[in-house]
């Protein structure tokens, strides 16, 4: 067991220095492989938890999907590459910083004195059983997301349309 | 719905008819004016009258029916109360309806006849006025809003007549409203009653939650049977519901909107002196009467303080006015004070034949002063003068308006005056007493410097001043009658009717009743009288003064304390709003003057220079403040005039994320 | 969206009659009420407090359509996509009501919210929309992921979902008061406070209210905060009925700092969205008022009925103080409404109307807005409790001071010189309008004369509470 811990540690640690790695570094670009390497931590952690289910879809979609849109859009917008000044905003830094670590120490307090030493479960997930729970008992809220997913698409696409096309539609 | 059964009782040994017919349709009298002010809302522009004729109409109706329930009243005592259940929350019940007995039929007789009188003056006063079919919609409305107050035997229904009597009040006294200084005026008087009303509301829910209901005469009751739970709460209850009264009955220091409150037309003025509004605040304080004596016999000590104040405050100011409205203002806000101080010796009686007696001559010497500023066009006494020969009916009825004020017999003035002095004499309040007589002597004395400088000596305004109209005059000579008898009802050892109607109520009333004059407070109150219109009379018009206006007889630095209305003005201006002030380095010059007068105004002023502050310091630029403490380095302020401030939604965040972390602190390790 | 151009009109009214119509299930199951029904394992319910609040919420959407129909017109905006977003957004406020579970809850109140993030940057060429957009979007992500985090923590000290379970799973091992419990209930609070604006939560509000188009904010104004504020009833006294007197406190601070601070900063606005955004803040710190005593005193009956009172009342009074804004900003052609001196005699209707709301938004009887305060002072005053009376004369300093700003409007379009009059100007007034403010100016009076008709509510409020 010994060895589990020590790999949970180290996991961790590169979490936290990935993380922090995404909020302060001034190129965008490195921002995001850091959120990549964020989450694939995260992932791994999962895996560590036995929840291989979650881990893979952190990795599918987050990794897989959302932060290669990331990356996409910030090139398709022809933002600035490399390292953008303007991103550096010293004066946010000292109280933000000073916000994260009172939240950070406070959260670990008290969770560490509300769970330390429970097992809160003790069998791992299995998917099988993830997937016909999510269609049974709770098909109710499965639906509802996707309401929430369409809204997003629609709203999104409509905000993202170009307006010439609203005035040529009118014109026909 | 409607609890048409009348719930006939007395405590004391009379049993009361319950009024027939005639109470079971005493709601027609609320009802009628919003009716009115409806129709003539819509129609008021087409008909021949412009609306006036609605109006009036509507007004004599209840003028009749009140004098119809009047006579009933006096023939057999009227005792009855009706309930519309409109629903319930929690464990009360929200009722409104309407209040037949003694006290509520005088007030429907006194709005009735001045509203009658006054809406009469008014149609010839305003004519060829800009809105005239809007004053008298809003002039039905306030005397309505009146009528629903005087008629409500539950507290919520007093509460929402006493907030429409403000928010008319507003409208009127903003008439003119093309002037900046009306509305303003109107503001302050609304805010300044808003203040008093926010304590009766929490007064009126402080009872009620210790009684269990809102009816009046349920609390009376409880009061008189010495309900445990109410005694708890009583004196703090008695208080708020004594601040809701001193906004409405302009008791000092929620005096300053009365003054003001002139910038409307005179038959506003007339109207709001004399029958509405200011009586408002006598008649809550004489309708819980029982309450306060029973319960709260502390608070009537405060409320006689208060209204003692005022009396002997008001009038010395009223002595040192240029302006005839604003003396006959500051004479009513003196008079009130009379009103409360009789109140709070437990004179139930003298206080509301106070009331009865004022609302006339006072009427009287309202619409007189505005048929003399309708002919010389000014408010100023100073362009005022030998009006005696040109306005003789004006005159003669002015003169019989200041001798009733000023309380000579057998003027109606001198009775209640005198019940008043006696009771105070009867209940040992030495001091009181002398101040009551001393202020009788300074309210003949600045009556009788009004009439000189307004009515004899030479003229020294401008054009040809000529007698008003017989529709201005008529409403005048009616008032004079009630001004010199209306004070014969109550004469003590002779007739004393009107103690019989004012107590004829539910609950059983106890006080001194003089059985005979006290000669003591007779001679020392006519004396005072005799006095200051004798020494008014020398110095205004045997030294000249008339001529030349107060410089012979200033006495410095009394004058220029009472011009100052007490240096209050600078007190205010030294400890409120200069620390303010030169936060804000807004200009002084503004503040100047009138600070106590503009009490209202400094305190939204205060209140928004505060906003400022927050608006400023905390809510929009607190963070920045808060970063620039705490960076060292250079700051590159020019993130801040990006049109996305994406340094303001990290802010944003901050602030969000910095609100969790206080409140967890808060709550897991300090409570 | 499908439709042609031309015929965008049926998508308007399609949606109205839609909307309508939906009420009628709701009456039906009001008729049919006999206890609450229970669905998916308990974690969605119809009971009456339900039923009403649906009823409110359904109320709200139809006459953000009513106002919504001339602007988008005018203004060539997305008109399927438009109702289409807010369509989704009831959807989740009607979910919300109903949902006593923390995922359906969750869902719940996403899905009310994630199409106003999309809303209120809908015009799309404004810098100031797009602005109070991004700002809303981002705190809104942020106040997800906190609530998601309480639950989060519930759920790993419980394991289980639904609230009758999570609670009574508290309240047996004794750990309503436990920091793990505290903080999840912070994190709810704080989350949700956002959705309410109350402080500090609620500086997006003035900044999005003034870049969203005027019916997307009167929403926003309205409905949502409602969501927000049905959400934390239910999750307050459902779940954390326990640990009462904790976030009591907490809350009577928010209300008090909520009413003092935006009624201050509402004195300084001259542009009257950003009144009526401070305004509603500080109206929220009224709503909240009892709810916070009745956490600290217990009685959670009364602590709902007074706020959900407030609630239904502040909705259509202030949804009627936005048309105002809306008709007289249109015809002034200015954000400053100083500069509106004397615009009510160009239509007195218009005026007769807004006097009507600001007023009732003062509290002036017989006008509803009174008979909130009423409601809300009596049950502060009513707890005899030292903090519930210091909070209701806190409470009361405010109703004086929000006077000053409240006449100060009806003052200016009555009384002040007007300059921006132009008499060839037609002042715009459609029929659409016409309803909107023709039927809250109804309910606004019908409420503060026939105060009754909320009595029901301290039933339902019981049975929500009994079940």
């Amino acid at each position: 067991m010994e060895i589990f811990e020590i790999v949970t540690y180290f996991v961790l640690l590169l979490l936290v220095s990935t993380a922090v790695r995404v909020v302060t570094t001034s190129n965008v670009i490195h921002a995001a492989i850091s959120l990549v390497f964020t989450l694939a931590l995260t992932s791994v952690l999962f895996l560590l938890l036995s929840t291989e289910f979650v881990a893979l879809v952190l990795v599918l979609v987050y990794i897989g999907a959302v932060i290669v849109l990331f990356l996409f859009g910030i090139m398709i917008t022809r933002a600035p590459l490399g390292k953008n000044a303007e991103l550096d905003n010293d004066k946010n830094k000292k109280l933000g910083a000073a916000i994260a670590g009172s939240i950070f120490f406070l959260f670990s307090y008290i969770l560490v004195n509300g769970f330390d030493g429970e097992v809160i479960i003790t069998s791992g997930s299995s998917t099988e059983l993830l997937g016909e729970i999510l269609l049974s008992r709770f098909v109710f809220p499965f639906e509802l997301v996707s309401f929430v997913l369409l809204a997003a698409l629609i709203g999104g696409i409509t905000l993202a349309r170009k307006d010439e096309a609203l005035i040529d539609e009118d014109q026909v | 719905m409607v609890n048409f059964k009348p719930t006939v009782f007395a405590e004391g040994e009379l049993v009361y008819t319950d009024g027939g017919i005639l109470a079971e349709y005493a709601w027609l009298l609320v009802v009628l004016p919003f009716v009115a002010a409806l129709v003539i809302t819509f129609t008021g522009k087409y008909l021949p009258l412009k609306g006036a004729e609605v109006a009036l109409t509507t007004i004599g109706v209840i003028f009749l029916y009140s004098a119809a329930l009047m006579y009933l009243h006096i023939t057999g005592g009227v005792v009855n109360e009706f309930f519309i259940n409109v629903g319930s929350i929690g464990v009360f019940d929200i009722e409104f309806g309407w209040v037949v007995d003694g006290l509520s039929i005088m007030m429907y007789f006194v709005v009735g006849t001045v509203a009658l009188l006054v809406f009469i003056y008014a149609t010839n006063y305003m004519e060829g006025e800009i809105r005239y079919t809007f004053f008298f919609t809003s002039l039905t409305l306030f005397a309505g809003s009146m009528l629903v107050l005087v008629s409500s035997p539950t507290l919520i229904q007093i509460l929402i007549g006493w907030e429409l009597v403000g928010v008319c009040s507003y409208l009127l006294i903003g008439h003119y409203w093309e002037k900046k200084d009306n509305s303003s005026a109107a503001m302050k008087a609304f805010i300044t009653n808003k203040i008093a009303d926010v304590g009766l509301m929490i007064g009126i829910i402080i009872l009620a939650l210790n009684t269990g209901t809102l009816r009046i005469s349920e609390i009376l009751y409880q009061s008189t049977h010495n309900y445990e739970k109410l005694s708890t709460v009583a004196f703090v209850a008695a208080i708020l519901l004594f601040i809701g009264a001193m906004g409405k009955s302009a008791q000092f220091p929620l005096h300053v909107w009365l003054p003001d409150a002139m910038a409307g037309p005179t038959p506003v003025s007339a109207l709001m002196h004399a029958a509405t509004m200011v009586t408002a605040g006598v008649y809550l304080l004489a309708r819980m009467f029982p309450f306060y004596k029973a319960m709260a016999p502390e608070a009537l000590d405060v409320v006689m303080l208060f209204g003692v104040i005022t009396l002997l405050a008001a009038g010395l100011i009223a002595v040192v006015q240029d302006d005839l409205k604003k003396v006959l203002a500051y004479s009513t806000v003196s008079q009130l004070g009379y009103m409360v101080a009789a109140i709070g010796s437990g004179a139930y009686t003298a206080a509301l034949f106070h009331l009865w007696t004022h609302a006339f001559f006072k009427a009287l010497l309202f619409l007189g002063a505005g048929s003399v500023i309708h002919a010389v066009h000014s408010n100023s006494m100073l362009e005022m003068g030998g009006l005696r020969k040109v306005m003789p009916k004006t005159f003669a009825t002015f003169i019989i308006g200041t001798v009733a004020l000023a309380g000579l017999p057998p003027f109606a003035g001198f009775f209640s005056k005198d019940e008043i002095l006696a009771s105070f004499n009867h209940e040992g309040e030495t001091t009181f007493f002398f101040i009551a007589v001393l202020g009788a002597f300074i309210t003949a004395f600045y009556m009788t410097r009004a009439v000189s400088l307004t009515f004899l000596g030479e003229y020294r305004g401008h054009g040809h001043p000529h007698e008003s109209h017989n529709l201005m005059t008529t409403p005048l000579l009616t008032l004079s009658v009630f001004a010199i008898a209306s004070g014969w009802v109550n004469i003590p050892g002779v007739y004393t009717g009107f103690t019989d109607w004012v107590t004829t109520r539910k609950n059983k009333i106890v006080e001194y009743h003089p059985e005979s004059f006290d000669l003591f407070a007779l001679s020392s109150g006519l004396l005072a009288g005799l006095l200051g219109i004798g020494l008014g009379y020398y110095f205004y018009q045997l030294q000249g003064s008339a001529e030349t206006g107060d410089d012979k007889i200033k006495i410095q630095p009394i004058w220029s304390v009472l011009e100052n209305k007490y240096y209050l003005d600078h007190f205010y201006f030294k400890f409120v709003i200069d620390p303010v002030k030169i936060n804000i380095s807004k200009a002084v010059d503004k503040f100047n003057t009138n600070v106590i007068d503009r009490f209202v105004n400094g305190f939204g002023q205060v209140a928004s220079l505060m906003g400022g502050v927050v608006y400023n310091n905390f809510d929009q630029n607190g963070i920045d403040k808060l970063l620039n403490m705490s960076s060292t380095g250079t700051d590159n302020f020019g993130g801040k005039v990006k049109l996305l401030q994406t340094g303001k939604t990290q802010q944003y965040l901050m602030l969000f994320l910095g609100g969790v972390v206080t409140i967890s602190l808060l709550i897991l390790f300090i409570i | 969206m499908i439709l042609p151009r031309k015929s965008k009109y049926y998508v308007a009214a399609f949606a109205l009659l839609g909307t309508l119509f939906s009420l009628a299930p709701l009456v039906i199951q009001w008729a049919n009420y006999t206890s609450p029904i229970y669905a998916f394992e308990n974690s969605f319910v119809v009971d009456k407090f339900s039923i009403i609040l649906k009823g409110l919420f359904i109320l709200i959407t139809y006459l953000t359509f009513l106002l919504s129909i001339n602007f988008i017109e005018s203004d060539k905006y997305y008109q399927g996509e438009y109702y289409y977003l807010l369509l989704s957004s009831l959807l989740g406020a009607l979910i919300v009501s109903s949902s006593r579970d923390l995922l359906t809850i969750f869902i719940g109140i996403e899905l009310a919210s994630t199409p106003m993030f999309l809303l209120s940057g809908w015009k799309k060429g404004d810098r100031k929309s797009n602005e109070g957009a991004i700002k809303f979007f981002l705190l809104g992500v942020l106040s997800a992921s906190l609530i998601l985090y309480g639950f989060s923590l519930l759920y790993g000290l419980s394991g289980k979902l639904v609230f009758s379970e999570i609670s009574s799973h508290l309240l047996s091992a004794s750990l309503a008061n436990s920091p793990v419990v505290l903080l999840s209930a912070i994190l709810v609070i704080s989350g949700i406070g956002f959705k309410i604006s109350v402080v500090p939560f609620h500086s997006w509000a003035p900044d999005t209210y003034e870049g969203a188009p005027l019916p997307v904010t009167a929403y926003l104004s309205v409905s949502s905060k409602a969501t927000g504020f049905v959400a934390l009833i239910i999750l307050l006294t459902k779940v954390f009925a326990g640990s009462g007197s904790s976030w009591g406190i907490i809350l009577v601070i928010i209300s008090g700092l909520t009413m003092t601070l935006g009624n201050l900063v509402a004195l300084q606005q001259n542009n009257p969205v950003r009144l009526l955004a401070y305004s509603s803040i500080s109206q929220a710190g009224f709503i909240l008022a009892p709810i916070a005593i009745s956490g600290i005193t217990g009685d959670y009956q009364d602590g709902i009925f007074a706020s959900v009172t407030y609630l239904i009342i502040y909705a259509f009074m202030n949804l009627g103080a936005f048309l105002s804004v809306h008709l007289f900003s249109n015809y002034a052609g200015s954000t400053n409404f100083y500069e509106w001196g004397g615009v009510a005699r160009k239509s007195p209707l218009a005026g007769v109307l807004t006097t009507v709301f600001f007023f009732s938004l003062a509290g002036i009887p017989p006008l509803g807005g009174w008979f909130a305060k009423f409601v809300v002072f009596r049950s502060l005053l009513g707890s005899a409790n030292s903090i519930g009376i210091a909070l209701g004369v806190v409470g009361a300093i405010n109703a004086v001071i929000a006077l000053v700003y409240y006449a100060r409007i009806s003052k200016v379009i009555w009384m002040d010189e007007p300059k921006s009059i132009n008499e060839e100007k037609i002042f715009q007034f459609e029929n659409p309008l016409k309803v909107v403010g023709v039927f809250t100016v109804l309910i606004t009076f019908v409420s503060g004369i026939f105060p009754g008709i909320f009595s029901y509510l301290g039933e339902v409020s019981s049975i929500f509470f009994g079940n």
